[in-house]
C-alpha cells in the first residue's frame, strides 16, 4: 500500500508544531529558538515536495531551493548577532536584553 | 513509499525533532537536527527530489548546521536554562490540540501517483530554473551577498569602527587644531 498525500501533509504539520512548541518552551534562549525556525522551515519544505510529487510540477521544487538559500543567509545573520550579543553580555539569554524597555 | 517504510522513517523523524527541541544541552540538540534533515532527505528521495535532498545533506548538514556547532563551541553556552513548570504541560496540551485538530481534517481522497518522467530531476529543475526563475535566482545571488557582506561588516566592526577616544580629546587643544590660520 503506497502512502498518500495526506501523511505527508500530517507529518508536516506535526513536525511544524514541534517546531513551535520548541519556540515557546526555550524561548530563553536564542540559539534554541533559531534551531525550531529551522525545524518549521524544513516542514514547510517537506509540504512543497509531497505536493509537488502528488501534483506533478516542480515548480514546489524551485520554491524549496528557494527558502533553502534563504534559510542559509538568515542563519548566518543570526549566528553574527548572537556573537556580537555574547561580546557584549557574556550570554544569550533573552531575559537580558530589555534595555529597550520603557 | 510503502507505509511500513514510512511509518518508521516518520516516527524516527518526529522523535528527533522532539530532541530538538527537548534537549536541555546546545550540542545535542544540534545533533538531534542533524538527524532530523538526515531523515528528511530520505524522504525527498522517496518523493523524487534527488538533487534537493542531496542539497539538503551538503548545504543544511554540511554547512549552515557545522556552523551552530562552531557557534556553539565558541560562545561556551552551557545548558540551557529550565522554563517555568507550568509552562510545559501548557505547551505540550497545546501543540497536541493542534496536531489533534490538524488529523481530524485528515482528507481521505485518492492521489494519483507521479508518473515517470523523461528527464532527471537535476535537469527538469535546471530547466526549469533557468527558463522561468531567472530572475528570482539572480535575486537569490543578490541576497546571498548582501548576507554576506552584512556578516563580515558586524563582525568586524571592531576593526573600523568609529568610536570615542576620550583621553585624544581632552588633550587636544587650539594650537593643534587651527594650523592654517
Amino acid at each position: 500500500m503506497d502512502v498518500g498525500l495526506e501523511y505527508y501533509l500530517l507529518l508536516s504539520a506535526i513536525i511544524c508544531t514541534i517546531g513551535l512548541m520548541g519556540m515557546v518552551l526555550n524561548r530563553h534562549n536564542l540559539m534554541a529558538i533559531l534551531m525550531s525556525l529551522e525545524l518549521m522551515l524544513l516542514s514547510v519544505n517537506i509540504n512543497f515536495i509531497a505536493i509537488d510529487y502528488f501534483i506533478h510540477q516542480m515548480h514546489g521544487q524551485i520554491m524549496v531551493f528557494f527558502v533553502l538559500a534563504v534559510a542559509a543567509c538568515e542563519a548566518a545573520i543570526g549566528l553574527a548577532i548572537f556573537v556580537l550579543l555574547y561580546q557584549s553580555y557574556q550570554s544569550i539569554d533573552t531575559e537580558i536584553f530589555d534595555q529597550l524597555r520603557g | 513509499m510503502s507505509m511500513f517504510i514510512f511509518l518508521i522513517i516518520s516516527s524516527l523523524l518526529i522523535l528527533s525533532s522532539l530532541s530538538v527541541v527537548l534537549n536541555r544541552s546546545p550540542i545535542w540538540s544540534i545533533l538531534s537536527l542533524i538527524a532530523c534533515f538526515l531523515i528528511t532527505s530520505i524522504v525527498w528521495l522517496a518523493l523524487d527530489a534527488e538533487f534537493l535532498a542531496l542539497a539538503l545533506i551538503f548545504i543544511y548538514v554540511g554547512a549552515v548546521m557545522v556552523m551552530f556547532l562552531f557557534i556553539v563551541f565558541m560562545l561556551n553556552i552551557g545548558k540551557l536554562k529550565k522554563s517555568q513548570g507550568w509552562l510545559r504541560p501548557v505547551v505540550f496540551l497545546w501543540g497536541g490540540s493542534i496536531i489533534a485538530y490538524t488529523a481530524m481534517k485528515f482528507p481521505v481522497e485518492e492521489w494519483s501517483i507521479s508518473k515517470e518522467s523523461m528527464v532527471s530531476n537535476t535537469k527538469a529543475l535546471g530547466i526549469l530554473l533557468y527558463r522561468y526563475y531567472d530572475e528570482a535566482f539572480i535575486l537569490l545571488g543578490c541576497l546571498i551577498l548582501a548576507a554576506m557582506v552584512s556578516v563580515i561588516a558586524m563582525i568586524d566592526q571592531k576593526a573600523s569602527a568609529k568610536t570615542q577616544c576620550i583621553t585624544e580629546q581632552i588633550n587636544r587643544d587650539k594650537k593643534d587644531c587651527i594650523t592654517w590660520m
